[in-house]
């Protein structure tokens, strides 16, 4: 806590000390009209937030909004749910009063946009709250049809409509990060910490193919960058959790000066071992985790600017209580340089450019651990160690004609992978065996993607994806490659994908105002670097090692979407209906080759089953009760169905929904919250001998106050009634914690 | 002050703790050098000529890997032509095992020359063992005649009946490996090449705790010389096991093991 303190001062004081010198500026209001671009027809809620700040306000029953900023520059975000978000750039001086008009064009494929940090929580989704946000995955995980599997109190990895790994395109900031432990410890969601979290972007399905190819969603995390709208800022926020003993303090701020403009963050957490509802603290539940991000913006001349940044992130000592060892050390450090090019012209809106590099290390260890006792891998201690290093340049630019809009995407990334593992038995006359995991496994991808939205005609619009995907790969380290091999008796292993990608969304105005949305696609998605080249991996869904395969094809998805949305001043309805139809749905075949003499010793290789079918839906509303009083509900089902073995699929989350009642005043908010989930008896007993899992109904209960200028205190209380209970999607039925108070104070400047 | 807010920022960020002093991801304790000439042998000296045997360490029962360096006059000699026949001395005969040990091949260090001689029991009160050279080099040829003690090992398991000698590979790697068994018996007439019989294998690892793996393999079968062939996957390194089943016609079928040898 010393330490932190430290930090506080080291960054805070010079803030304070900073803002004596910045003078007091006019104050100037901004005002308004959001409209629809297609229609002229003006937007009731559409969001107005200035970026990287609290500020914000919403457009009233004719569209209209108004803002009171100081001088300076600005950039202002609008978003209205159904619509392309825009941003724009003010520069608010003395006269400039003049309104503006705002148009947005449909964004007519779905996308669930979640902002944080602002005023105005609910953007572009109803079930959004920016409200006490420990982790990034507190965002996602209140947005219908997203799931997560739960492996620890830690890093959970994203599920979309029951869809996972390498099926979810999940990115930062365009980037990819490939995690580095091979049994997929690490997903990259969780170097993104909230301080650092400016925008959440899901779009479920396949149907959004500009940032990856994928059959399951795409995930962006956009980051918070450098501000050039005030001179000095900072804000620190110190908290405790009460189930886990959580100890959490973040702190950034930025300062800009002419056209250069830098801003920094740094958070640490603390956790002890978790009490689930009702039962004592589960031993070896806790973590350390530090994040920091430094990023560095300069303008050059009123068109470019570049953009250096550096996120890093590291955690150790986690533990995983229900697996067979944890996580000594995970590091990543993730470096880009991005280029912006907003052209003073109508026809190149925007031009940006990034370079990128980032590099995953992940150790895992059990030497903590009891080994004598375990059923699986018995009697042996089995450090592993994963690093992934990729690099990579991505480039979007994007073309406007009228209502016509175009970005087109070039894309290309390089990942070096290598895996291991030591297992050093506890009796002396076994000898120690080494085992490598991934032998140095090289990736390359290029792709090349267009995103076409046009008019069709009054009321109706299209958007058309294309994109092609070119992929050699290729494992490189001799043992690897001898083990492989020997194991397909082939003396080639390369791999080289070709993959194409479409997908067309039609978005219908309807004359009673709402609008309805017809998706479909056909998508595919390439295997991952472990389902080709692994070797020994142990999965924890089925309890089998699993050897790659070389030859496996791409999965390849047809899908169909139907969407509604409707949005006045009152009510707001999305609602979405999806089918999913998977050829070469990659699974596990038993290796008969390959024999262990325990049932806890079991070996895999992956294999294309013949397909695998997704149905399900998402439905999520708010009602304004009262202007300071709103009622939002959310809920969500998929329902899988592995055609080949003719059973449900493994990992679907039940029937799923949340209910919020929530009240903001000028200096107070509140929020009742219940969570709640059916039982899910629909499990794969063949393929992973899956159990099913009960029901659960938990409330949660927050508020919080604004204490004086700048000062914030929210306290509240997770799983009030203290229940025990366990997600379906959670590794070895692993709790959820119990009942867990916190406190949260945070100061701004 | 941006310059401020960037030192700070580089003084708090990358704050981790230091694993790299839990030795683990040391490197692989098993490994050996294949080309250690630890052991000398012997040497050989006509004139000019030197040739020094040496091997990693003391011989011991099945194949062995030997160097032989040639000099003459203190240069290397590249083109030598160098036999070496493993001899068991018993009861006063000697008996040449039928294993083509034959001759030393080059290697890429000039003078340097490798072979992989067979020896198919241990030395003992019924006999010992004699390497017998036969040389042309450097203008010079001629035979010799080298004394070794052969330690037993596991290469070389014997069923009561037969000999069954582990021939290659002589260091087993992960992956895909050709593997070779020679089967002999010893008769009157010297160790015999069995040719009528039927092999099966078991490769396995122990991992302890009562638990273990097998591996994939194909089965050896007959070559010539008594030789059989097959191959195994090992898919990790370590200590492996290794049951080989013998059928013969209208013999019960024997079973002996190679056990605890290491794959690197």
């Amino acid at each position: 806590m010393l330490r932190f303190r430290n930090v506080l001062i080291g960054l805070v004081l010079p803030a304070c000390i900073g803002l004596s010198s910045v003078q007091l500026h006019a104050q100037n209001t901004v005002h308004g009209h959001i409209v629809d671009a297609l229609t002229g027809e003006p937007l009731v809620s559409a969001s107005v937030t200035v970026t990287g700040s609290d500020a914000g306000t919403t457009t009233d029953s004719h569209g209209h909004f108004e803002l009171v900023l100081p001088d300076g520059n600005y950039r202002l975000r609008i978003s209205f749910v159904g619509y392309t978000s825009t941003e724009i750039t003010l520069s608010l001086q003395p006269a400039s009063r003049a309104p503006l008009t705002i148009r947005l064009l449909p964004a007519v494929i779905a996308v669930d946009e979640v902002m944080v940090q602002s005023a105005a929580p609910r953007i572009n989704d109803p079930a959004a709250s920016s409200h006490h946000l420990k982790a990034t995955e507190d965002l996602l995980d209140r947005v219908p049809g997203a799931d997560f599997i739960q492996r620890a109190n830690f890093a959970w990895e994203p599920v979309v409509r029951g869809l996972s790994g390498g099926q979810v395109g999940l990115v930062i900031d365009g980037i990819k990060v490939i995690g580095a432990c091979v049994d997929k410890m690490d997903p990259s969601s969780s170097y993104v910490e909230v301080e650092n979290l400016e925008k959440l972007e899901l779009t479920k399905g396949g149907f959004d193919l500009t940032q990856s190819s994928q059959i399951g969603g795409t995930i962006n995390l956009i980051t918070q960058k450098p501000r050039f709208d005030q001179p000095l800022y900072a804000d620190a926020e110190l908290s405790y959790g009460s189930a886990a003993a959580l100890r959490q303090g973040r702190v950034f701020g930025g300062l800009s000066r002419g056209n250069t403009s830098v801003r920094g963050s740094f958070s640490y957490k603390a956790a002890g071992n978790f009490s689930p509802g009702g039962a004592e603290p589960i031993p070896n539940s806790g973590f350390k985790k530090n994040n920091y991000k430094f990023d560095l913006s300069q303008r050059i001349g009123k068109q470019h600017e570049l953009t250096a940044s550096y996120l890093g992130d590291n955690a150790w000592d986690v533990g995983y209580p229900v697996l067979l060892m944890d996580a000594a050390l995970a590091k990543a450090k993730i470096y880009s340089l991005t280029h912006t090019w907003r052209p003073d012209t109508h026809f190149i809106p925007r031009w940006e450019t990034k370079m990128y590099f980032n590099r995953v290390d992940h150790w895992m260890s059990d030497f903590k651990r009891d080994v004598r006792e375990r059923t699986v891998m018995r009697a042996m201690n089995m450090p592993m160690f994963g690093k992934t290093r990729t690099s990579g340049a991505l480039s979007k630019l994007e073309l406007e004609h009228n209502a016509y809009r175009l970005e087109v995407t070039l894309d290309a990334y390089e990942t070096k992978s290598f895996g291991d593992m030591w297992m050093f038995s506890v009796f002396e006359n076994i000898p120690d065996m080494y085992l490598l995991n991934l032998g140095d496994v090289r990736v390359r991808h290029g792709a090349v993607a267009a995103d076409l939205i046009a008019p069709l005609r009054a009321g109706l619009t299209a958007r058309l994806g294309l994109r092609l995907d070119h992929s050699p790969r290729k494992v490189q380290q001799e043992e690897a490659i001898a083990v492989l091999q020997g194991r397909w008796g082939v003396s080639d292993l390369a791999q080289s994908y070709t993959l194409g990608n479409v997908s067309l969304s039609l978005t219908q105005e309807l004359s009673s105002g709402g609008r309805l949305r017809l998706s479909l696609a056909n998508v595919g998605r390439l295997p991952t670097h472990v389902e080709n080249y692994g070797h020994y991996v142990y999965n924890y869904v089925d309890g089998y090692f699993y050897t790659g395969n070389p030859h496996l094809k791409p999965e390849r998805s047809t899908q169909v979407e139907l969407g509604f949305e409707k949005w006045t001043s009152k009510v707001g309805l999305r609602a979405s209906i999806f089918a999913n139809h998977v050829l070469h749905y990659i699974g596990g075949r038993n290796d008969a080759d390959l024999l262990g003499n325990t049932s806890a010793l079991r070996f895999r290789t992956y294999y294309n089953s013949s397909a695998a079918f997704l149905a399900g839906g998402e439905v999520s509303a708010v009602v304004v009760l009262q202007k300071w009083l709103e009622l939002t509900g959310t809920a969500s089902y998929t329902r899988g169905q592995n055609l080949e073995l003719d059973e449900p699929m493994y990992l679907i989350p039940p029937l799923t929904g949340w209910t919020s009642l929530r009240a903001m005043r000028n200096k107070w908010w509140g929020d009742l919250e219940a969570r709640m989930a059916m039982p899910q008896n629909r499990v794969a007993r063949i393929f992973a001998d899956e159990d099913g899992t009960d029901g659960y109904f938990i409330v949660n209960v927050r508020g919080g106050r604004t204490l004086g200028p700048g000062l914030d205190l929210s306290i509240g209380t997770d799983n009030l009634f203290d229940v025990h209970y366990h997600e379906h999607l959670s590794y070895g039925n692993l709790p959820n914690p119990g009942r867990n108070f916190y406190l949260t104070l945070s100061y701004s400047i | 002050m941006i310059r401020a807010v960037i030192l700070v920022m580089l003084l708090v960020a990358g704050c981790a703790p230091d694993i790299t002093d839990t030795d683990f991801f040391r490197e692989h304790p098993m490994e050996t050098d294949p080309d250690d000439t630890s052991m000398e042998l012997g040497i050989l000296e006509d004139g000019s000529l030197l040739i020094r045997l040496t091997a990693s360490d003391s011989l011991r029962t099945g194949i062995n890997t030997l160097w032989a360096e040639v000099t003459a006059d203190h240069s290397p000699v590249s083109d030598a032509d160098l036999t070496l026949l493993p001899q068991w001395i018993a009861a006063e005969r000697t008996i040449v095992p039928p294993i083509d040990a034959g001759k030393l091949a080059i290697t890429d260090t000039p003078g340097r020359f490798i072979g992989t001689p067979l020896f198919v029991q241990p030395q003992d009160e019924r006999g010992v063992w004699q390497l017998q050279i036969i040389y042309a080099a450097g203008g010079k040829s001629g035979e010799a005649v080298l004394p070794v003690q052969i330690k037993p090992s596991l290469w070389v398991q014997y069923t009561g009946e037969y000999y069954v000698s582990w021939i290659q590979p002589v260091r087993p790697e992960t992956g895909l490996d050709e593997i070779e068994f020679g089967l002999h018996r010893l008769t009157d007439d010297g160790f015999m090449p069995l040719e009528d019989a039927t092999l099966d294998l078991y490769p396995w690892m122990d991992m302890g705790a009562g638990q273990g793996h097998s591996t994939p393999y194909e089965a050896p079968v007959y070559m010539r010389d008594g030789r059989y062939r097959g191959s195994v996957n090992f898919i990790m390194s370590g200590g492996w096991d290794m049951t080989v089943f013998i059928q013969r016609p209208g013999m019960p079928r024997d079973t002996i093991d190679f056990n605890g040898f290491v794959v690197y």
